[in-house]
């Protein structure tokens, strides 16, 4: 394991991109954890860089929903989301499927992913 | 000696520089008399008829894409793993050649039990594309499973074990203006999509013969 997080360090430096400021050790952790499942579950969807699809599929990426709603996020990554949402503007109305299968903890680290790679932290 | 040799890649390269895609599919061979002489001619699969309903509610037949190039593919709304990434690629594919009326995206609906007409029309919609030039195509289920696998060589059909209840294969499948198939191009693959909106001009230069 700690073979493999440091493997995804340099990775994860380049992912963060060129803010002023270097992730933690925290932050590290939180994104070695959360990269293969957000892989598995979310990219095909919310895409590579969190960027959603056209006007169906919302971005993750600097999502004020995420920011005004940071306590339904888990709950929306376990149980899907039936109709429209208004995201950064723009409305999505593609229903998202369920992903049952998740632990509690798998789920923790999903949405710890989320905010810290896709900048939804807040201040 | 050194220049004919020359002469000779010069020629081969030239020769290279306009590719030709392959025809892809089973092929048969038919014997003809002609003027007394025997003449071998071979005829190539091309795509059967078909009839679909679009999102706009309009028929589309084989007809209304004979002597267009069209990209084919194999989708449902609801599909959680490759569709959107193909979608995803379709799009560039469709931003490429969205304003050019001999090039046509055709995405037949497998699940349309949940994909009816106003489905299809919202989500085209949530795309940003619009008939004629991208058309979501919807049948009875069997007859899409159907045209996929004997007209594309793609797989389509129900499967209660994979995600969203279907399974599917991914590729992105290009058909010249005699309805035969010229490609088939993985639609999860950034690269491969590249290749197919390369290709693309390829086919538009090439004669109707």
């Amino acid at each position: 394991m700690k073979k493999r997080i440091s493997f995804f360090v340099p990775l994860l430096v380049g992912l963060l991109g060129c803010g002023d400021s270097q992730p933690g050790p925290d932050q590290m952790q939180a994104l070695a954890s959360g990269y293969g499942l957000y892989e598995t579950h979310c990219l095909n969807c919310h895409g590579q860089e969190g960027e959603g699809l056209a006007n169906l599929i919302p971005p993750l990426k600097n999502s004020d929903w995420i920011l005004q709603h940071p306590d339904s996020v888990p709950y929306i990554i376990r149980h899907g989301k039936q109709g429209p949402m208004l995201v950064n503007g723009k409305r999505y109305s593609l229903a998202m499927p369920a992903n049952k299968i998740l632990t509690n903890e798998e789920l923790q680290m999903l949405c710890n992913y989320i905010r810290i790679r896709f900048g939804n932290a807040g201040k | 000696m050194k220049i004919s040799k020359l002469a000779g890649i010069a020629l081969l390269l030239s020769a290279c520089s306009e590719p030709v895609l392959p025809i892809l599919g089973p092929r048969e061979v038919e014997v003809k008399q002609v003027n007394g002489k025997e003449v071998v001619d071979t005829i190539y699969k091309t795509i059967p008829d078909f009839s679909f309903y679009n999102q706009d509610g309009d028929i589309i037949t084989k007809k209304d894409v004979m002597g267009k190039i069209y990209v084919a593919d194999f989708f449902f709304v609801t599909c959680p793993t490759i569709c959107p990434r193909m979608k995803r690629n379709l799009l560039k594919v469709y931003e490429a050649y969205g304003n050019e009326p001999n090039v046509m995206l055709l995405s037949h609906t497998i699940d349309p039990d949940h994909d009816s007409i106003s489905v299809l029309k919202e989500y085209a919609e949530g795309l940003g594309a619009k008939a004629p030039a991208w058309h979501f195509l919807r049948a009875e289920r069997e007859y899409t499973w159907k045209l996929a696998e004997e007209g594309y060589y793609a797989t389509a059909m129900a499967d209660s074990l994979e995600p969203g209840g279907f399974v599917h294969s991914g590729g992105l499948i290009l058909v010249d203006q005699l309805g035969r198939v010229r490609g088939v191009y993985d639609g999860t693959s950034e690269s491969e999509t590249k290749q197919l909106i390369n290709d693309i001009p390829l086919l538009l230069h090439e004669k109707k013969d």
